[in-house]
């Protein structure tokens, strides 16, 4: 539940153990924290999905592919950008990759300022990510300390009626109408009706 | 008076001479005639014996329905005619088929005519032999002849299959009867004249004039000719004048069966030559009386007369007696046969000539021997006394035996002997005939026959009679062999049904019903099951033999060997199966023409024909025009059919649709009998084979072309992780050096760790070359115009397709020791690149060549008409990683300098070459050792 404290981790999945060194020599030069895994199997089993950061990915490997972790980890609750590293005339392959929702792909021998920056880029794509999730989440608990009648008067209310309108509606009187408007914007740390909507609509439903 | 009476007496005396005379010639002329008609009966006999008692009729029928083939048959027959001619003195013999054509002649060179023919065809109607009459030979030289013809008639259906045709020559056969007289004469004749219209016509040469056979002619109404008289009916035998106008005593006689008139004459003159002195004699005495003493003797006239009357009478009885005893010389004298007698002892008291000519011995030593000394001394005398002692008991006898001749020849003999008695005295009378020609001509008969019986049991086929039943009666030694049973065994005692397979016996019974009302059979398939239990297969042919009133009386089967050509068959069938269902193209071209005659229904298939639809279509539509026109194609079939029997290669063929296809061909000849020599072509569509051949070219081409940018991926993908792992340790180093203080040791090692990296990259580099060396590194002498040409061929199809001029000049060359997939690589790479530097241009050659340079190398020699290289690009040419091409690696002239360096050579290009570029590259020689 704490904002944002998790320090961002590059995930660096390759066989080829002089490759994960040296990458992860290049990518503490700029004060990223690295964890190596050789393998697919090994970073499925130690890897947390909650935790930001990005994945390096080599194509070829034995066992597993990166190919295959990618669609696996897609189809499971990952939501961590993934760059994928191809060798020469793997491009199509890497094509592949991108519909299967990867992030980049880079093609070695790469420029290693290059990869750098596609790191950048990924873990700033996955902080944002993380922050609309955290505000969501936020906003999930919110709504969920609304009583019943509560949240019957901010739907109506989001949907554009009036106190007298809703109080009708709803059999009681206005004034009870207003009070209850007074919890919710409180319970919800809202100011105005235009916040209250906007909460509503990013929260999608509940 | 007296000259009267003595004149008169003549006159008596003469005529009666005159009349006995006459007797005397009738009696020859009726004994000659009896000769002729004996001689014609003898012939018509002889004629009906061969008509009728032979195999040749059969034989001869069979050699006609067999379309007369020249063989054992007509040898048979033409031997038969010559010894038939031999034995009867004919002048020639022939044999006609029932059209009356002539088949066979003997000798071959006779002519025969029309008439001939025609008398031929009147005996074969007439189903007798026939006899012509005299007339003159066909040869044209004045010799005559007559014909004999007699049907040739099947023994068994009584069916004229022929005729036979025999010519005589009167000279020596009918004339000598004639012509020969048995007492000295000087004018006696015997002659043949036939009436022809109002002429007489002499039929034989005359005694008294020559060249008259045929030629002499006389009218009828000549007054006094004996014959004319004849005719005309007022014959007297004592006024006649001969063809001479000579007085003539004559008799006439027609000899029976012929239109001929046998006339006998002797001369009156000679006649009266004994009279005539008497006559002058008698004259002489009477005018003598007449002038002396003509009273006295006028007293004794009645005396004179009535001794006269007894003297007559006795003269009378002599001259009978006479008359009497020369007939009987006669008869015995000259008769034909022998005439012996001997007394009881066995004494030989009369012989007669003929006696003395058969025997040798002269009259006077005839009578001094014994009848036994006649007998060759093998008989014993016992067996004669025997004989003789027989004889006695019946009175007469006839025997055959043989006699000795003096010279100690044998001969066989008819002896007809009787006993007679002459004044009390038995005498044993032997008239013996003289039989060895007879004899000779039975044996002849009996050796034909044997002959024939040999022919019938040791002919090359099977031959056997059935009855109504089916029982066997004959069956030849041929078909007893095949079968495996005994002559006893089978005869009466076998039905044909237990000697055929179950099979065979249920068509005989379907058939011979049939058969037996039909009357024939042809070419029946049966199987025989012989003793042993095999079976043996058999064609049968069979007649029916019918008896007069035309029932079926027996069958007349001849049976062949059937084995052979049923295995044939069966063989000739499967391969015929085999053929059609042959899976290649079978087709029969005839040679002359080249026409197809037989196509199997592959063929048909792989041309697009219909069955049967090829049959009589020139060759020459199936085929295309390929590198090579049909024509020329062809030639090259036919020269190596003649060479030696057989081609083998491809054609180009065309289908029915116009569509061209490959196909792989075998030629070879066979001559085959309705259509001579028979090309005979299998044919193997493969065109689909030449498809895959190019496309399997095609990808090992591209494979090949593939192979160096394959290679230069897999290095680039090993490169790439070393180098990039140096790239980022060495960028994590640039990142941490940008900060005030950094961790020396830390970067000190991170850079050791890059250097590592390069390190590792270099080491792939060295083991890359290493595998490639290990790869290849085998060397062996070489011929490198043959890598030359295997580069080449394996570059046709990219030469072709680019149309490339291409001029190849090699030089022979020695050996050289070189990795021969290495050489190949630099000149595909060198031809390569001359290809691709043509690619567009309008004039596209490609240039080889090889020779000997400085003595100890080698040099080959790759220029094109391209655009030539750049000045600029001259120096680094050789280098790694240069190129002109879009999609190249700029590895392949630096491959090949490498390669040509590690063979000891060198390469160059020649920037002197006005237009395009030329490639030469070096091998040095090995040097050969002392």
């Amino acid at each position: 539940m704490t904002d944002s404290v998790t320090p961002p981790t590059v995930f660096v999945v390759d066989d080829d153990e002089a490759m994960r060194n040296s990458i992860h020599w290049l990518m503490e030069s700029i004060g990223l924290r690295v964890e190596m895994y050789s393998s697919a199997a090994e970073f499925l089993q130690a890897c947390d999905p909650q935790r930001p950061g990005c994945l390096l990915l080599d194509v070829r490997m034995p066992g597993m592919s990166g190919m295959e972790l990618l669609e696996k980890l897609k189809g499971g609750d990952l939501r961590l950008p993934v760059i994928i590293i191809t060798g020469h005339g793997d491009v199509p392959m890497a094509v592949r990759a991108l519909k299967h929702g990867a992030f980049d792909f880079i093609q070695k021998p790469f420029n290693s300022q290059e990869l750098l920056d596609q790191v950048n880029a990924a873990l700033q794509q996955d902080t944002e990510s993380h922050k609309q999730r955290r505000q969501i989440e936020i906003l999930h608990n919110q709504f969920a300390i609304l009583t019943g009648r509560e949240r019957e008067i901010v739907e109506l209310v989001v949907a554009g009626n009036s106190s007298k309108i809703i109080g009708a509606k709803l059999g009681i009187s206005p004034k009870t109408v207003d009070i209850h408007r007074a919890n919710i914007m409180k319970k919800l740390n809202v100011h105005t009706i235009a916040e209250l909507v906007q909460s509503r609509l990013a929260l999608k439903e509940y | 008076m007296l000259a009267f009476v003595g004149f008169g007496t003549f006159l008596e005396i003469g005529n009666l001479i005159q009349q006995e005379k006459l007797k005397e010639l009738e009696f020859s002329a009726t004994d000659k005639v009896r000769q002729i008609v004996d001689w014609r009966e003898a012939h018509l006999r002889r004629g009906e014996a061969l008509s009728r008692t032979t195999m040749l009729p059969y034989e001869f029928e069979q050699w006609l329905q067999a379309n007369h083939p020249d063989d054992w048959r007509k040898r048979e027959f033409s031997r038969t005619l010559s010894e038939l001619r031999k034995i009867y003195g004919y002048r020639a013999v022939a044999l006609l088929d029932r059209r009356g054509s002539l088949q066979l002649s003997e000798p071959g060179e006779t002519c025969w005519t029309p008439a001939d023919m025609a008398l031929a065809n009147q005996a074969m109607g007439e189903r007798n032999g026939l006899l012509s009459d005299i007339h003159p030979d066909n040869e044209g030289d004045g010799s005559l002849s007559i014909d004999f013809a007699a049907p040739l008639i099947a023994n068994d259906s009584g069916r004229v299959v022929g005729a036979l045709l025999l010519q005589i020559d009167p000279s020596t056969q009918l004339f000598p009867l004639v012509q020969s007289w048995p007492t000295t004469s000087t004018s006696t004749e015997t002659l043949l004249v036939r009436r022809e219209g109002d002429e007489i016509v002499y039929l034989n040469e005359l005694r008294h004039r020559n060249n008259t056979a045929l030629k002499l002619r006389l009218p009828i109404s000549t007054p006094r000719l004996p014959p004319a008289m004849w005719l005309r009916g007022e014959f007297d035998a004592l006024k006649g004048l001969d063809y001479r106008g000579v007085p003539v005593v004559a008799a006439v006689n027609p000899v029976p069966g012929t239109q001929w008139l046998m006339v006998t004459k002797v001369d009156k003159e000679e006649l009266f030559s004994p009279i005539q002195k008497l006559q002058i004699r008698s004259t002489g005495l009477g005018l003598a009386f007449l002038a002396g003493v003509g009273l006295l003797f006028f007293i004794w006239l009645r005396g004179i007369q009535e001794r006269h009357r007894l003297i007559s009478a006795q003269r009378d009885a002599a001259v009978e007696r006479e008359i009497l005893l020369k007939h009987f010389e006669y008869l015995t004298q000259y008769a034909n046969d022998i005439i012996l007698v001997t007394d009881q002892d066995g004494r030989i008291v009369e012989a007669n000539q003929r006696a003395e000519r058969s025997y040798g011995y002269e009259r006077g030593e005839l009578l001094r021997m014994q009848f036994a000394d006649l007998r060759p001394p093998a008989k014993p005398p016992s067996f004669f006394d025997a004989q003789l002692a027989q004889l006695r008991q019946a009175g007469e006898s006839i025997f055959e035996t043989v006699n000795r001749r003096k010279d100690g020849s044998i001969f066989p003999v008819e002896v007809s002997a009787r006993m007679i008695e002459v004044k009390g005295v038995t005498y044993l009378q032997s008239i013996i005939r003289d039989i060895s020609e007879r004899k000779r001509a039975e044996l002849e008969l009996r050796k034909y026959a044997e002959q024939v019986e040999d022919l019938y049991n040791n002919a090359p086929c099977g031959y056997h009679s059935l009855d109504q039943d089916g029982m066997i009666l004959r069956i030849n030694d041929t078909e007893l062999r095949w079968l495996g049973y005994s002559r006893e065994e089978i005869v009466g005692r076998k039905n044909i049904r237990d000697l055929f397979t179950g099979k065979s016996t249920q068509v005989f019974r379907h058939r011979f019903p049939a058969f037996k009302t039909q009357g024939a059979v042809k070419n029946l398939k049966m199987e025989l099951v012989r003793k042993d239990g095999t079976i043996l297969p058999v064609v049968v042919d069979a007649t029916v033999i019918h008896d007069l009133d035309g029932n079926y009386l027996m069958s007349r089967s001849s049976v062949f060997d059937d084995t052979e050509r049923r295995i044939a068959e069966e063989k000739l069938q499967l391969y015929s199966e085999i053929v059609s269902n042959m899976d290649e193209g079978v087709v029969l071209i005839q040679a002359t023409g080249q026409m197809i005659v037989y196509a199997n229904p592959k063929f048909e298939g792989m041309f697009g024909y219909d069955p049967g639809e090829l049959s009589g279509i020139p060759v020459e539509n199936l085929n295309a025009e390929s590198d090579k026109s049909p024509e020329e194609t062809a030639g090259e079939i036919i020269t190596a059919l003649a060479c030696n029997g057989k081609w083998t290669g491809e054609v180009l063929n065309r289908r029915k649709n116009g569509e061209a296809f490959w196909c792989r061909a075998y030629v070879s000849t066979i001559e085959f009998h309705p259509y001579g020599t028979v090309w005979v072509a299998i044919h193997q569509d493969i065109s689909e084979r030449k498809r895959i051949e190019a496309m399997r070219s095609e990808i090992e081409h591209a494979g090949r072309l593939n192979l160096a940018v394959e290679m230069a991926s897999g290095l680039a993908h090993e490169l790439s992780q070393p180098l990039s792992a140096a790239n980022n340790y060495l960028v994590g180093c640039l990142h941490r050096m940008k900060a005030e203080s950094w961790d020396h040791e830390k970067l000190r090692n991170a850079v050791e760790l890059a250097y590592n990296q390069t390190k590792r990259a270099g080491a792939i580099i060295t083991h890359l070359k290493r595998f490639i060396r290990k790869q290849d590194n085998e060397r062996t002498p070489a011929d490198i115009n043959l890598l030359i040409h295997d580069t080449l061929n394996f570059l046709e199809q990219e030469i072709l397709r680019h149309a490339i001029e291409l001029q190849v000049e090699l030089v022979p060359l020695p050996l050289v020791k070189v990795n021969k997939v290495e050489i190949e690589q630099v000149l595909l790479n060198l031809l390569k690149n001359a290809i691709d530097a043509m690619n567009a241009l309008p004039r596209r050659k490609l240039h080889l060549a090889t020779r000997i340079w400085n003595s100890n190398h080698i040099l080959v020699t790759v220029s094109d008409s391209g655009k030539g290289i750049p000045k600029k690009d001259l120096s680094n040419l050789f280098n790694p990683f240069q190129t002109t091409k879009q999609d190249g690696l700029g590895l392949g002239l630096a491959i090949c300098r490498s390669l040509v360096e590690n063979h000891g050579g060198q390469i160059w290009v020649d920037a002197q070459a006005e237009s395009g570029a030329e490639f030469n590259f070096t091998l040095p020689c090995e040097v050969p050792h002392d």
